[in-house]
């Protein structure tokens, strides 16, 4: 149990009652419920920088009238606030044009409650003076080492919830910890550094003490790296490198916005080959692998299901909302989103895998005569060439040679800019994906977790350096 | 509610928070309401409106801050936040390692001129102008899908300070665009009107978004996007580039905004946005750029996303300067950042909402203009390309290494368009190389304000919007290729 301030009986109510403020006027209202609580903290120059706790309840609601349909969302999720709402978005359907393709509210699919178990307690309700005793030693060590301990540990509570004139009734709750750390040799960001980062449903002090051991063992390992040229070459991807890329891959190739736009690679390309043989990516939110955070519905209360995205290196077709699977005359997959920030229409992946091969990162990089092992990307961009999913970003904290099968020096950074789709194609079968998985998150949205394997990636073309 | 309620709201948490051991507290009742709308070939696709409404309590407790915010305003949630901020505090304070001064009172207000509040123009308007856009676009052969999109947002904030500061703003931006696909010749080409992405998201009415004449630009859109499919990739090779505004206005906050954040300076933003090239040994000597070049940060700038009447920690609005004829010479900054160097806030500390801490974000980072006009500088340039609309951005994590990529490139020979066009031009460039290869910059006549919405910072993430200011730039022996 935790001691939520959004518990379900007290969102259940705000949700009935958003619902019947729209009135009778609708075909139909649908409302839903997105709620964070988090203790933030912000680690860097090896003192805890920033820490915070934010309790934070959204609801939208969906009016449908006569086909026509608007969304509006508010914060204030007072009786007077919740009115409002209702008006503001019954005013806005109402005077909305008649779209093309009538709008329309799933039906209720039946759903177990998995709150008790996405849920760890002391995860959910691990507090900033908590966390400064378990960093204590980690920030004393970098001190006495002259060494930058730098991250972020964000632990909390998501709360999910939809609730529709059709009878949809959902409700969600998972804890999340997202802990990410880096040491760095000042100054911080232009020596050596290295990463680590883990995305999942519950932390114990002992996995803190066990990643900042790694980070401050690897940057002393990275010290002095090594300026390299651009050009082709054999890289080993850590997951964090991989799931970065998969998330972008998601983007613009996955989401129904981007076929319709036929933007995506899938759209002239389903049953064809598009990748390699050793690529399998699925979205699943029930994260088989028992790491990362699940999701058991999306903001339309549907079950999220496993969707085969590529198979074996074959195109096999992309996830669904209500709206879009109507159009693509199939049933939803459970990924309708809702986005205040970006708004975009469409369902869109969110848990997203690459499946693991056979091989172990020691097999991996065994393989590489001359090469890169590359922990982390920075700021890649995957809009250049989304047909073809050209992609560029750099190499970040904890980039090394590999030579003759062998771990070497650290190096500089590079600029890589290539087809992720035809670099993923050299990968030579099940020995070049390891066995090992890793979950990760995206920019602080818990309810996004990819998970990828180790990746060996023949003849990654590299176009700049500094 | 009414601005004696907000700052009732604020009272209590500030004094539950100094009851709680704080020396100092800030609180915050932020009110954001957005109207989105997403156009999809002629259809309105998406209408989403929203109002959100929370407090946000900044306190400090010996030399830490802690944060804390909440959108229950009821009193027990009220207390809640404005112990949990004290407690936050007293976690950071252990390792805090510099003394904090507690700022002088400032109090006033501020509100966005505008001729046309765009939340009072009804939907029928905004619809009708996009279907108008929409049908000159959809009657160019071989487009295959259009877009258009509009966005209104207003952020009203009340601040109260335990220093007896007092402060009401309200901020109101609009903005919009429209885009074209043309699939053809086996290619698939995107077109957008003068900003892509969000389109130029401006401060002040509706009247920002009609001055853009999506109307009037929806036909050149749709013929450029299909032209493109026809179009040869951009020639690998170093040349002369003139960046358009729109362009310019990215690469200045991508390889100036950014750097000069002085949080990203001293590490504080390192394990997610990176650091900075620009230590502070570099201040009042460095070369940022060729002697052309002057850039400033400046939160009065008419029309600029970035123009406030007071930080979120409560400092007026300044103007300052970044660099003085290629020389760098300032930062962007906050109370805490600056003092470390001796200097006084650029009035630059930002959050996003009510649920975010204010960190160090740009306001209005302006390139100065030149002279004489976008032609004049065309006519100089024996062989070279006009670049325009971004399609791709990325730079390292010091800031020195960027890739861009556009929508278009426009060929120039012997001073002249010569109506040769490319498709999928990218650049490269490592930034005080590439500034310091500035060779023109454009007059008054050609400058303007280009807003970008979705300036994307901090750990809990925030986005938060920025303007730049500029006048088409000449950059010699720049490496540009294609995909």
């Amino acid at each position: 149990m935790t001691d939520s301030v959004f518990g379900r009986a007290w969102v259940q109510e705000r949700l009935h009652h958003a619902v019947s403020a729209l009135g009778g006027e609708v075909a139909g209202a649908e409302a839903v419920f997105r709620g964070t609580e988090a203790h933030h903290s912000r680690i860097a120059e090896s003192t805890l920088l920033q820490a915070g706790q934010i309790d934070e309840g959204r609801l939208t609601l969906r009016a449908v009238i006569d086909g026509r349909e608007a969304r509006a969302m508010t914060t204030d999720l007072s009786d007077a606030g919740l009115a409002l709402c209702a008006q503001m978005a019954l005013e806005r359907a109402k005077a909305a044009p008649r779209a093309a393709e009538p709008r329309l509210l799933p039906a209720p699919r039946s759903l177990e409650d998995q709150s008790a178990a996405c849920t760890d307690a002391a995860t959910a309700s691990l507090d900033a003076p908590t966390k400064a005793r378990w960093l204590a030693e980690a920030l004393r060590a970098h001190e006495k080492d002259d060494l930058a301990l730098a991250g972020r540990f964000h632990t909390g509570l998501v709360t999910t919830a939809v609730y529709s004139s059709r009878g949809v009734n959902s409700f969600h709750q998972g804890s999340f910890s997202d802990l990410c750390l880096s040491a760095l040799e000042r100054p911080a960001g232009h020596l050596a550094s290295a990463y680590r980062a883990r995305f999942d449903a519950a932390i114990t002090e002992s996995d803190v003490d066990r990643m900042w051991r790694e980070v401050r063992d690897e940057c002393v390992r990275a010290h002095d790296p090594q300026r390299i040229d651009p050009g082709s070459w054999d890289v080993v991807l850590a997951p964090a490198a991989v799931t970065e890329l998969l998330e972008w891959l998601g983007d613009i190739a996955f989401t129904s916005k981007s076929v319709d736009d036929g933007m995506s690679f899938i759209s002239a390309n389903l049953g064809e080959r598009v990748t390699g043989e050793a690529i399998t990516i699925t979205d699943d939110a029930s994260m088989p692998a028992g790491i990362g955070v699940p999701m058991p519905f999306d903001v339309e209360g549907q079950p999220k299901h496993r969707v085969e995205l590529v198979e074996s290196g074959v195109a096999k077709g992309i996830v669904h909302d209500t709206q879009s699977g109507q159009k693509a005359g199939c049933q939803t997959t459970g990924h309708a989103q809702i986005d205040d920030e970006f708004p975009a229409s469409g369902s869109r992946p969110a848990h997203l895998h690459i499946q693991a091969g056979e091989a172990t990162l020691d097999e991996l990089i065994g393989q590489v005569d001359r090469g890169l092992f590359i922990t982390r990307l920075h700021y890649v961009n995957g809009m250049i060439e989304p047909r073809r999913a050209v992609m560029t970003g750099l190499l970040r904290d904890g980039a090394f040679l590999i030579e003759d099968g062998k771990l070497g020096r650290a190096v500089q950074t590079l600029r890589f800019t290539d087809s992720i789709l035809e670099a993923f194609g050299r990968i030579p079968g099940a020995g070049g994906v390891s066995r090992d998985v890793e979950a990760h998150t995206s920019w602080f949205n818990p309810r996004t977790c990819h998970v990828a394997p180790y990746l060996y990636v023949p003849g990654l073309a590299f176009t700049s350096g500094r | 509610m009414e601005r004696s309620e907000r700052e009732a709201l604020c009272e209590r948490v500030i004094d539950v928070a100094l009851a709680e051991g704080a020396r100092y507290v800030e609180a915050r009742v932020v009110r954001r309401t957005r109207e989105t709308l997403a156009y999809r070939s002629g259809d309105l696709e998406l209408s989403n409106v929203y109002r959100d409404v929370g407090i946000g309590v900044r306190a400090l407790y010996d030399n830490g801050w802690g944060y804390s915010g909440t959108n229950v305003l009821t009193g027990p949630a009220l207390d809640r936040a404005a112990r949990a901020a004290v407690q936050s505090a007293r976690a950071t304070a252990i390792t805090a390692k510099r003394d904090v001064r507690i700022p002088s009172a400032h109090s006033g207000t501020y509100e966005t001129p505008m001729e046309r509040d765009p939340f009072e123009v009804s939907l029928a308007e905004k619809t009708a102008m996009f279907a108008d856009a929409h049908a000159r676009m959809n009657s160019v052969p071989d487009v295959s899908t259009t877009r258009g999109g509009f966005s209104a947002h207003r952020q009203a904030s009340t601040f109260v300070a335990s220093n007896g500061s007092r402060q009401d703003q309200r901020v109101t931006l609009c903005g919009g665009l429209v885009s074209a696909i043309a699939e053809a010749n086996g290619d698939v080409q995107l077109r957008s009107s003068r900003k892509s992405f969000e389109g130029n998201t401006l401060q002040g009415g509706y009247e920002t978004l009609l001055a853009q004449d999506l109307v009037g630009d929806a036909e050149r859109v749709a013929r450029e996007a299909v032209a493109l499919t026809a179009a040869d990739p951009t020639p690998e090779g170093e040349t002369t580039i003139i960046l358009d505004g729109s362009q310019l206005s990215l690469q200045i906050h991508e390889s100036v905004g950014h750097p000069i954040e002085l949080d990203r300076v001293f590490g504080e933003e390192i394990s997610l946005a990176g650091a900075s090239f620009v230590l502070p040994e570099k201040l009042d000597g460095f070369e940022y750029g060729s002697n052309l070049v002057n850039l400033t940060a400046d939160a009065t700038t008419p029309l600029g996303p970035g123009t406030f009447g007071f930080d979120d920690e409560g400092t007026p609005a300044t103007t300052t300067p970044i660099v003085k004829d290629g020389k760098f010479c300032g930062y962007l900054s906050g109370r805490d950042e600056a003092a470390r160097l001796g200097r006084e806030s650029a009035s630059s500390l930002r959050a996003e909402s009510w649920s975010r801490l204010p960190i160090v974000r740009m306001v209005n980072v302006n390139l100065e203009p030149g002279s004489g006009s976008k032609q004049d500088l065309i006519g100089g340039v024996e062989d070279g390309l006009l670049l325009d609309v971004n399609k791709s951005w990325s730079i390292d994590d010091l800031r020195l290494n960027f890739q861009f990529s556009c929508e278009i490139a426009y060929e120039i020979k012997r001073g002249e368009l010569t109506g040769r066009i490319f498709k999928n031009p990218i650049y490269y460039g490592v930034t005080p190389r590439f500034w310091g290869n500035c060779a023109g910059i454009a007059g008054p006549e050609a400058w303007e304000m280009w807003g970008w919405f979705y300036c994307g910072k901090g750990d809990p993430g925030q986005i938060i919007f920025v303007g730049h200011g500029c006048a088409p730039t000449r950059f010699d022996n720049i490496r540009v290729g294609s995909t």
